[in-house]
Order: C-alpha cells, then structure tokens, then sequence
C-alpha cells in the first residue's frame, strides 16, 4: 500500500506517469472521481445493453438476431466488469448503483435518452454512438490513472472495435440498397447527428479533475474532432448529408462543425431527455422481474 | 461460406504450408492481438489444385464471430496470391475446447487479463494474470461473451476473465 503525506505528492506520483491501486491510500476525492466516472460507464453499458436487447426480435433475420444477442451479452458483461471494480473503490455497494439508476439519481450517456424509433436509429448507435464511445475509451486507455480500470477497458475496447465493424456493415447494407432504405439512414442521422456531437459532452472547462488526474487524457473537444474528421468524410463518401447547415472544410482540409446547441444534452443529464422516463422504467422493470433469477443463483 | 476469385486464370502453384501459415495467423476481431491459430480455432487447411477449404473450430455454439472470422480468412487466403481461386470455410461445431490453446496464445492471452482453464483444472488452480497468486474466486458464470467467465482477484482486487473448458466429446462434424 502507498500512502501520500499531501495532494501535491499525489499529483506528483500522478505526474510522474503513476498507475493507482485499489490498496492504495489514495486522496478521497480522486476516489469519488474515478468512482463517478467508472459508474457512468456502468451504467450507459447497462443502458446500451437495455437498448439494444430490444431490438433483438425485431433485427431483420436470424445472422442480425444472433449478433444483436451476443452485442447485447457483451454489453451486459462489461456492465458487470465495471461495476465491480467501482464497487471496489467503496464509495457505493453495487446495489446502491443500481437502485440509485433505477430511481433515476445517476446519469447515462445521453444517447439513451432518447427512443429509437426505425432500424436505422439502431445502425446509427451501433456504427456511429459506438464509434463515438470507442474514440473516447480509446483515449481513457491511452493513460488512465487508475490500475484496475485500465486493465478492463484493454478488453472492453477490443470488443467495442469488433461492434463498430458489425455496425459498419449493416450502414453498409443501407447505403448499399434502395432508396428507401438511403432514406431510412439519412432520416435517422439527421435525427440522431446532434445526440451524437452531444455524447462527448460540452467543452472541457479549465482545471478539470478528470483531465489534471489523468483519469481521462483529452478534452471533450479534442474528442469530438477526432471523430468529426474520421467520420464526416465516411458518411459523405457513402453519400449521406450532415445535419449541419455551418458545416464545413478550412483551406487545410480540417472540418469545423456549426455552433453546437447545449439544451438537450443539459435536459438527457437531468434525466429529462425525451425517453428518459420511458427507458428508466423499462431498465427497472427488467431488474424486478429478474429478481427470481438472483435470488435463485444465490441460494 | 465459399469464396471465388472474380475472372480467376489458372496461375502457378499453391503451396500449402504457407496457406496454413497466412490462417493460423488470422486475428480474432474481439481479442486484440491473439490469433486464431493460437486460440486453436483452426481444425485443418487443404489445399486441392487453386481450392482452399478450411474447418474452423468456433468456441462456442453460436459465436456470431465466425461469420468475421470467415471473411477474414477468405480475405487473406484470397489475398496471399493470385495462384488460389477460391477460399471455403467449414463451420465445424462443438470441437473446440481449452486444450487446443497454445502457449504462446494461453501468454497473450494472460496479457490481455484472461487466464485459460485447462479441461480437468479448475479455476482455484489458475494464478491471476496480474499478481500471479492462485487467489481467484469465480463471480458470475457469464461474461462478455459465452466463451469466458468473470473471476476476481482477491490478492490485488483486479477483474479477470477466465476461457473454461467446453465438453467436447461429442464433435458432430457437422457443416454448415
């Protein structure tokens, strides 16, 4: 176990490119920080898993059934993978993370708060909120702070790379077919392009503790750039538009995106985005009605 | 799954040894840099005049990965060269089992946080891959995926993921 006499040797050890162990005795702030975040990736697993699982049945034929169950184990897996390393930290048992997300006292990603509505929402979160979500973990794994979180993400990063490449394809099959279905996608992007800038969050502001303790390693910004520059020039390729009127290409070939309007992400992090209530529900009906399961496995 | 080469003209030899080679060393497109050949997925490579025909071994029934896996292996047999005029892979089902992981896939495997339980061991037996005590307790029998389960290490409190033995007496052989 390590111990540090002040927050400035902390920082120092952090600095210096330290790696913080569970055993640790670490400053009690950055353990609720590291908690905060790690929670959040829990639950928007969770959610993702909710989500996706219902589109399960209605998948069109069995080879996208069976990868939508298998995304959606995934999924539910890395749910379980971070809840225990955040229960670990202490600052919240396991079933108070739940029952706090189930009373809608704890936050989400954004794009769970909204309801999909076509087939094509479905292949948005699983190319394009996928990609997104791999653009920011790639950036956490790159020198996270904390051991234990670090070492998942190797692997939960390498499954969400195999998700982007299934959600590739079925774009692919879209932009590859008729126009109802180019249709079918252009209509969900246009819905879903501003949720999706949103998922990265509003500018870092200056001093942020996530940023200074090297619990994460890029802003917000950075983020949403390198995203931007990977995937405006993709959609455009498969010959989709971007909703974004102010979009456009400086002299250096760099994309600049239009002002971004912050109100439906502030309403998605109050947990009243548009389906926010719906999705709640639904998460809490699916844990009452597989308590029978829980309580069966641990008697 | 078979795929044929567009306008193929007969040209050259195929030798099998590489083409072995160029499929073992397909990668899983879940694992990050562990190869199929090392995961012990790949049953046999044949190679008659231009055709390759692979058995590929999935880890468990059902894996949706096999369909990438496939194209991968069409892809880069296709792709080693134009001598070879098509590419078939063969689905055998219920042949895999942890026995058939090497040691070089069983080390990069421990890298990534995943430890091999070898059919007849148990996971008591296991050392964890980070501080390489036998201290993991199994917490939940599934994981991401049905090929592996969740452990944790009560030494230094970190998340494992163990691949289990399959029962793999009954190989049916069959194709799909």
């Amino acid at each position: 176990m390590r111990t540090w006499t002040d927050m400035a040797s902390f920082e120092e050890f952090l600095n210096g490119g330290g790696i913080v162990e569970p055993g640790d005795d670490m400053p009690q702030v950055y353990r609720e920080e590291v908690f905060r975040f790690i929670e959040m990736h829990a639950n928007s697993e969770l959610f993702g898993g909710l989500c996706e699982r219902h589109w399960v049945t209605r998948a069109p034929g069995l080879h996208r059934k069976l990868a939508f169950l298998a995304k959606t184990q995934d999924e539910i897996g890395h749910a379980h993978l971070l809840y225990m390393v955040a229960a670990d930290l202490g600052v919240k048992t396991r079933t108070q993370m739940i029952d706090d997300l189930m009373d809608g006292h704890s936050k989400f990603h954004n794009v769970f708060h909204y309801k999909t509505q076509t087939w094509a929402d479905q292949i948005v979160i699983a190319f394009l909120v996928d990609a997104a979500a791999l653009t920011t973990q790639q950036a956490v794994l790159k020198q996270c702070s904390y051991g234990p979180y670090r070492r998942i993400l190797r692997r939960i990063v390498a499954e969400e790379g195999f998700h982007m490449r299934h959600g590739e394809e079925m774009l692919l099959t879209l932009a590859d077919g008729t126009d109802i279905q180019r249709d079918l996608f252009q209509d969900a992007l246009n819905r879903w392009w501003e949720a999706v800038m949103h998922f990265f969050g509003p500018p870092t502001k200056d001093g942020d503790l996530l940023i200074r303790w090297r619990i994460k390693s890029d802003t917000n910004e950075t983020l949403r750039d390198r995203f931007v520059q990977k995937f405006v020039p993709m959609l455009h390729d498969y010959g989709f538009t971007i909703p974004d009127p102010e979009l456009h290409q400086d002299s250096d070939g760099h994309w600049h995106l239009g002002d971004i309007d912050w109100k439906a992400l502030k309403a998605t992090q109050a947990n009243v985005g548009p389906d926010s209530a719906a999705r709640i529900a639904l998460s809490r009906a699916a844990w009452v009605n597989t308590t029978w399961v829980r309580e069966a496995l641990s008697a | 799954m078979t795929v044929t080469r567009p306008g193929y003209v007969a040209a050259g030899r195929v030798d099998a040894d590489e083409i072995r080679q160029v499929v073992l060393l397909v990668e899983d497109p879940e694992l990050a840099g562990v190869s199929i050949g090392d995961l012990g997925m790949v049953l046999d490579v044949r190679v008659a005049g231009p055709q390759v025909e692979v058995d590929l071994a999935p880890t468990f029934l059902g894996c949706v990965a096999v369909g990438l896996i496939s194209l991968d292996i069409e892809g880069r047999v296709l792709g080693h060269s134009p001598a070879i005029r098509g590419c078939t892979v063969n689905i055998v089902h219920r042949t895999w089992s942890t026995d058939r992981i090497t040691a070089n896939g069983e080390a990069v495997l421990k890298d990534l946080g995943i430890v091999v339980v070898r059919p007849g061991d148990s996971l008591e037996q296991v050392l964890c891959p980070y501080c390489r005590r036998p201290t993991l307790t199994a917490r939940g029998g599934a994981g991401p995926t049905r090929c592996r389960t969740v452990a944790w290490c009560d030494s230094c409190r970190t998340v494992v993921e163990a691949m289990q033995p399959k029962s793999s007496s009954h190989p049916t052989g069959q194709k799909s």
